[in-house]
């Protein structure tokens, strides 16, 4: 009702910008799972990219196609069951819809994509859309299935009855799709009328429910058009007897991801011994291509100069960031910054910073994509609904829907996958609580960390280190519910949204729309985390280069400017002492770190983290690990002298770890500082991508410093009591 | 006005047959009542659980299972306490008064 007062106004506008040669949009509409996003890959092929509206995150995927010589642009609505907007996502369709997206007018045209095998519940939909009176054609999709069914539908006079055109289709098998295109270009040449009928007529009574009187004349328009037999349905009513019972779903559930969770594992594993390998040799041609000697200043700063300022553009284009005199001047300052570097800062730059730090990340992309494209397969079949309504008992006791379960399994790969699988949450609060509270889920990132651990406590029995492990991902369950809980009572009050899901029927998924969908999310964690990514790691490698350890460093001369760095550069030697002769240049490795702004923080945080029982080179360990926390196992390497390679002889570096003492001669890790430290990492955020990820699904920053802020909190207070009470116990 | 409607609804005739929707246990049945508002009760609303429209109860329990328009949906026991049904025999008949007493809020 509202929509129709307002649109004539809005139309005409759109006509009148009409005349101006621009490409026309073309926004698909319809049911969620109606099958607009394969319709949308049909159409456009492989000429979509993501696109994405202002405030909360909604990427909307968007499409180039010529129809007879005329570019148009395809926009993939996210689904909707009426107009009334209930989530971020029907929002963005709602508002696409009306013309209500500052900058973009009402779509010049729609497609309303129907399921012929659920005509009723779709037309329901459609009668809303249809009275908004904008040029219509129906796609009648899953044409194909609805064959396979028995259900025959006649065309014409559904047609009628919409007073529209409607072109069957099946975007699985591609039949009809021609038509339908040339539908589309007769309907953007003005050659066909607008719908014109008032569809929810008076008949059924004009009181109460809108909704019903919708759903009244759906089924009235489906009774008099198609023949369904009554065996629809009967297949997934079949399945369902299983998969939704309160013991066999949910077993089935558990073990379906216990099994994708094992794929994903054993899968990912070659890419990610292939990618980090390439960052290796990569890391090692460059090295070799940038010259050791002294280099010609009129050559070399240009040189570099281009060469930063090459990788700005491409970073910005990659991120999306716009050239304003702001970004500009800090891309040109930054540039002329790297151009002075003398060569050796610069490989290092080169080698750590930017090639490290971009490595980092994409080695965990093949997890990522797998876990990805085994999510797309799950919501395209029709499972997902089922998860999230076997899950819901259980979830609804921490005030969390059962559709947050998905997400949760997810952030035990990786956080971010886990974020983004939020989306499927409609309720706002329900959702952000979610994102939240995943980082503390443990992923795959700990593992090294645990590992590492674990050898240090208890290296002489693998039974007991698996209990660690156990203990360690019990840690991270409880508290991912625990403060699920306590947010639902304070900050973000209120139960979780009561669970309304449609059960869609089973279907076999496609691989080729799951593929597509990797590709699309992969590039968009890429694009987004991978830029700040890199930005934090080059000042990372800033702060452990900077300032540089001075020729013949250890002198007393040399440490005398900062008060604290005589003892630093002391203890570092007492350090190399202990160890054998040939590893001097490791320990130069050590004194450098120690000597930088890195090696000071470690120093100046040593107070703060007295209690938990950290000295001050776990302390460089916390900090560097702050982007990425598996860079503690290199770091910690590299503080007690040992080279950054020795993290890949875990015995050595679990040796040496266990021989360190403190000033007063009492060993570094102890069983309480062992427990304190994994504590802390369990509980920790230290994880970049996954803060610039919550920024983007909750459109601002605020709630990824609250991340942030939380989460270090939490680790501190839990890790001061565990180190407090295991030492009070003697374990110290 | 609200409170007296609350008051008298269990003494008319066509209310008798009215239980919550979250202690019926199976069969087809006829939605007479959804209360409250809010999102939530849009959701449902929008599925098709809304005054006057059949409904198939496919599987009782929390959440439990409706058919709605062809299409099974999930719903919470919690929303399902809003949900007011009466068996679809007795539907039939008693529809217009339903209707009319909705509306008006009297006989
Ligand atoms: N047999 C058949 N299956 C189809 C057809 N179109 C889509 N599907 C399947 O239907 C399911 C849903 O398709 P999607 O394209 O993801 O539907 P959607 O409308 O984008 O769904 P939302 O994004 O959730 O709103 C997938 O399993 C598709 O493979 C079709 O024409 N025939
Ligand atoms: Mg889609």
């Amino acid at each position: 009702m509202t929509a129709a007062d307002i649109l004539p106004v809005l139309h005409d506008s759109r006509s009148a910008n009409n005349g101006a040669l621009k490409t026309a949009v073309v926004a698909l509409v319809g049911n969620p799972n109606a099958g607009k996003t394969s319709l949308f890959n049909r159409l456009t092929g492989l000429r979509a990219k993501t696109a994405n509206y202002p405030g909360i995150t909604v990427d909307l995927r968007k499409g180039r196609m010529r129809l007879s010589g005329r570019d148009l642009e395809l926009i993939d609505l996210p689904g909707l069951y009426s107009l009334d907007a209930l989530s971020p996502e029907e929002h963005v369709a709602r508002s696409t819809l009306l013309g209500e997206i500052e900058g973009r007018a009402v779509p010049d045209a729609i497609v309303l994509v129907v399921d012929a095998t659920h005509l009723a519940r779709n037309l329901t939909l459609a009668s809303e859309i249809l009275d908004l009176r904008l040029p219509t054609v129906v796609a009648l999709n899953l044409i194909d299935a609805a064959d396979a069914a028995d259900i025959t539908i006649d065309v014409g006079q559904l047609a009628m009855e919409l007073s529209c055109p409607v072109v069957p289709v099946s975007a699985r098998t591609g039949q009809g799709i021609d038509d339908l295109r040339e539908m589309m270009a007769r309907l953007l040449a003005e050659q066909l009328p607008k719908p014109t009928v008032e569809h929810t007529s008076c008949t059924a009574g004009c009181h109460g429910c809108t909704f019903a009187a919708r759903y009244e004349w759906a089924e009235r328009v489906t009774e008099g058009i198609a023949q369904i037999p009554h065996t629809h349905g009967r297949r997934t009513a079949a399945i369902d007897q299983y998969l939704t019972n309160p013991i066999w779903g949910t077993l089935a559930f558990l073990s379906l991801m216990l099994g994708v969770f094992y794929l994903i594992f054993s899968l990912a594993d070659v890419p990610m011994t292939l990618i980090d390998e390439g960052f290796g040799r990569l890391a090692t041609v460059a090295e070799g291509l940038i010259p050791t000697g002294p280099v010609n200043g009129l050559l070399w700063v240009p040189a570099v100069g281009a060469l930063a300022m090459g990788f700005f553009v491409l970073g910005y284009r990659l991120a999306g960031i716009s050239w304003t005199w702001r970004s500009g001047v800090a891309a040109a300052g930054v540039a002329a910054l790297v151009s002075m570097l003398p060569a050796d800062d610069f490989r290092s730059l080169v080698v750590n910073g930017v090639i490290g730090g971009v490595g980092g990340i994409l080695v965990f992309l093949p997890q990522i994509c797998i876990l990805f494209f085994f999510i797309c397969l799950l919501e395209d079949s029709g499972y997902m609904a089922r998860a999230a309504f076997v899950m819901e008992r259980l979830m609804r006791v921490v005030g969390l829907p059962g559709k947050a379960f998905v997400p949760m399994l997810s952030a035990h790969a990786c956080a971010i996958p886990g974020i983004m699988a939020a989306r499927v949450i409609e309720d706002w609060r329900d959702r952000l609580v979610t994102i939240l509270v995943l980082p503390l889920l443990t992923c795959s990132a700990r593992l090294p960390v645990y590992a590492m651990i674990a050898a240090l406590l208890f290296g002489d029995s693998p039974q007991k280190a698996a209990l660690v492990f156990v203990g360690a991902y019990s840690l991270g369950i409880v508290a991912t519910l625990a403060t699920a809980f306590a947010l639902k009572k304070s900050l973000l009050r209120g139960d979780a949204v009561p669970l309304v899901i449609e059960l869609p029927p089973y279907r076999l998924p496609s691989l080729r729309n799951a593929l597509l969908t990797v590709v699309d999310r992969a590039s968009v964690f890429v694009r987004n985390a991978g830029t700040i990514i890199l930005l934090i790691s080059v000042g990372l490698w800033a702060l452990a280069s900077y300032p540089k350890l001075p020729e013949g460093a250890g002198s007393p001369g040399a440490a005398s400017d900062v008060a604290g760095l005589a003892a630093a550069a002391t203890e570092a030697k007492q350090a190399r002492i202990e160890q054998p002769a040939a590893w001097t240049g490791q320990t130069r490795a050590q004194e450098a770190l120690a000597y930088s702004f890195a090696g000071r923080l470690g120093r100046l945080f040593e107070p703060i983290f007295e209690p938990l029982g950290f000295d001050w080179r776990i302390n460089v360990g916390v900090i560097s690990s702050f982007a990425a926390r598996e860079v503690v196992v290199s770091t910690l390497a590299i503080m007690y002298g040992m080279g950054e390679d020795a993290p890949d002889q875990q015995e050595t570096l679990v040796e040496t770890l266990r021989r360190q003492k403190r000033p007063d001669g009492s060993p570094v890790f102890t069983t309480a500082t062992c427990l304190s430290l994994l504590t802390f990492y369990v509980l920790a955020m230290q994880c970049l991508p996954t803060q610039a990820v919550t920024r983007r699904e909750t459109g601002s920053w605020k709630w990824s410093f609250f991340q942030l802020g939380y989460m270090t909190l939490l680790a501190y207070s839990v890790s001061f009591v565990v180190y407090q009470t295991a030492a009070a116990f003697g374990y110290a | 006005m609200a409170f007296r409607v609350r008051l008298l609804h269990p003494f008319e005739p066509e209310n008798i047959n009215m239980t919550p929707l979250s202690s019926t246990s199976q069969g087809m049945v006829v939605c007479s009542r959804v209360e409250g508002e809010g999102p939530e009760i849009t959701r449902l609303k929008r599925m098709g659980v809304c005054s006057g429209r059949p409904l198939e109860i496919v599987r009782a329990g929390d959440p439990m299972i409706l058919c709605v328009a062809g299409t099974r949906i999930g719903v919470s026991q919690k929303l399902a306490r809003a949900v007011f049904v009466k068996p679809a025999e007795l539907a039939g008949a008693n529809r217009d008064a339903d209707d009319g007493d909705r509306k008006n809020g009297q006989p």
